[in-house]
């Protein structure tokens, strides 16, 4: 199944040639170049993985994970950025981000942390999906 | 060198290589793609020339970009060369905006020379006047609006010149916390150069009596 993964960074060019690899590898992609745009996409889509990048105009990343996370805490956001000290990734991390990473980034390492991530959220459907079942069934008394 | 002026080369540095690693992040990218464009092409993909022309076009955006950014560092790595040197207002306050245009972009604002801004000569610490300059910028950015614009100029008057920095809308708190601010003191001192604030007209204005 193709992965659905949504790109959030602010500088165009790399968000374009990123994309447009990411395509070649059959996922499919959208991007935004604003974290507030792109916050308004992670709330209306359902995306396997979110990119996002730390150092954003407007909304930086931190605060665009945490609202992600905190709309949709199931969502599995991998934080790319330029500028990944300890501090941030340690926060990013603990608001719920999947892994942090450092650009510039292998496209194998990243192709293989979206697969992570989509593995991740099939998963979490799944659980769901065995306790709404185990919750009805007590309910009916089968 | 100062506690300040350390925190201060520390901080355009971070901005710098921040900046140099985005660049070297779209380089990145654009070989990835040109070798996934030729392993596509051993396995019969027609290559797409059109593509190729965009990404060498891309490549040398880049190069440019990373000259720009690598020449900025060096006038910056040379602005403690010299106690005291002589400038130019308008190359100087061309060069603070260009190396703080990242961080200010985060906060979405700009700033920019204004073009009634006379062109006088200052005999100063450059590395200090930078550093002063930055912190008001820098603070300023945070504080007014979103959109808005920071707009420097330098003037000569009877007794003394200075530099303006204004903010169209600010509130007065934000003037009186620069004015009273324990980094701006400290590089006001260093460099002999006294601080006033026009609340009236969002300006500070420092000045300079040499």
């Amino acid at each position: 199944m193709n992965e659905k993964v949504l790109l959030i960074d602010d500088e165009e060019d790399f968000i374009d040639i990123l994309s447009e690899r990411l395509l070649n590898r059959e996922m499919d992609v959208e991007t935004s170049t604003s974290a507030k745009e792109g916050y308004d996409k992670a709330l209306k889509e359902n995306y396997d993985a979110i990119v996002l990048d730390l150092k954003m105009p407007e909304m930086d990343g931190i605060e665009t994970l945490k609202k992600i996370m905190e709309k949709n805490p199931d969502m599995q956001v991998i934080i790319l950025t330029g500028h990944a000290t300890l501090d941030k990734g340690v926060k990013a991390m603990k608001l719920g981000a999947i892994d942090v990473i450092e650009k510039p980034v292998k496209i194998e390492d990243l192709v293989n942390k979206i697969h992570t991530a989509q593995a991740n959220k099939m998963m979490i459907v799944e659980n769901k999906m065995h306790d709404k079942m185990k919750n009805l069934m007590g309910s009916k008394g089968w | 060198m100062t506690k300040h002026g350390l925190l201060f080369f520390g901080n355009v540095t971070a901005s710098i290589s921040h900046e140099l690693k985005n660049v070297t992040a779209i380089i990145n990218e654009n070989v990835g793609l040109l070798e996934d464009m030729l392993l596509m092409q051993q396995k019969g993909a027609e290559l797409n020339i059109e593509r190729l022309a965009r990404m060498q076009k891309n490549l040398a955006k880049q190069i440019d970009r990373s000259d720009e950014i690598i020449t900025n560092l060096n006038i910056f790595a040379h602005s403690i060369d010299e106690a005291q040197k002589e400038i130019k207002t308008h190359e100087f306050l061309e060069y603070i905006i260009r190396i703080s245009s990242r961080l200010t972009s985060m906060n979405s604002v700009t700033s920019e020379l204004d073009n009634s801004s006379e062109n006088i000569t200052l005999n100063t610490n450059a590395f200090y006047l930078l550093n002063l300059l930055w912190m008001i910028i820098i603070k300023s950015s945070k504080s007014i609006n979103s959109g808005d614009k920071i707009i420097l100029s330098s003037k000569s008057f009877n007794n003394y010149k200075a530099i303006l920095i204004n903010l169209h809308q600010v509130s007065d708190e934000f003037l009186d916390n620069i004015k009273n601010d324990v980094q701006i003191i400290a590089a006001l001192d260093t460099l002999g150069y006294e601080i006033e604030v026009d609340y009236k007209n969002a300006e500070i204005k420092i000045i300079i009596n040499n």
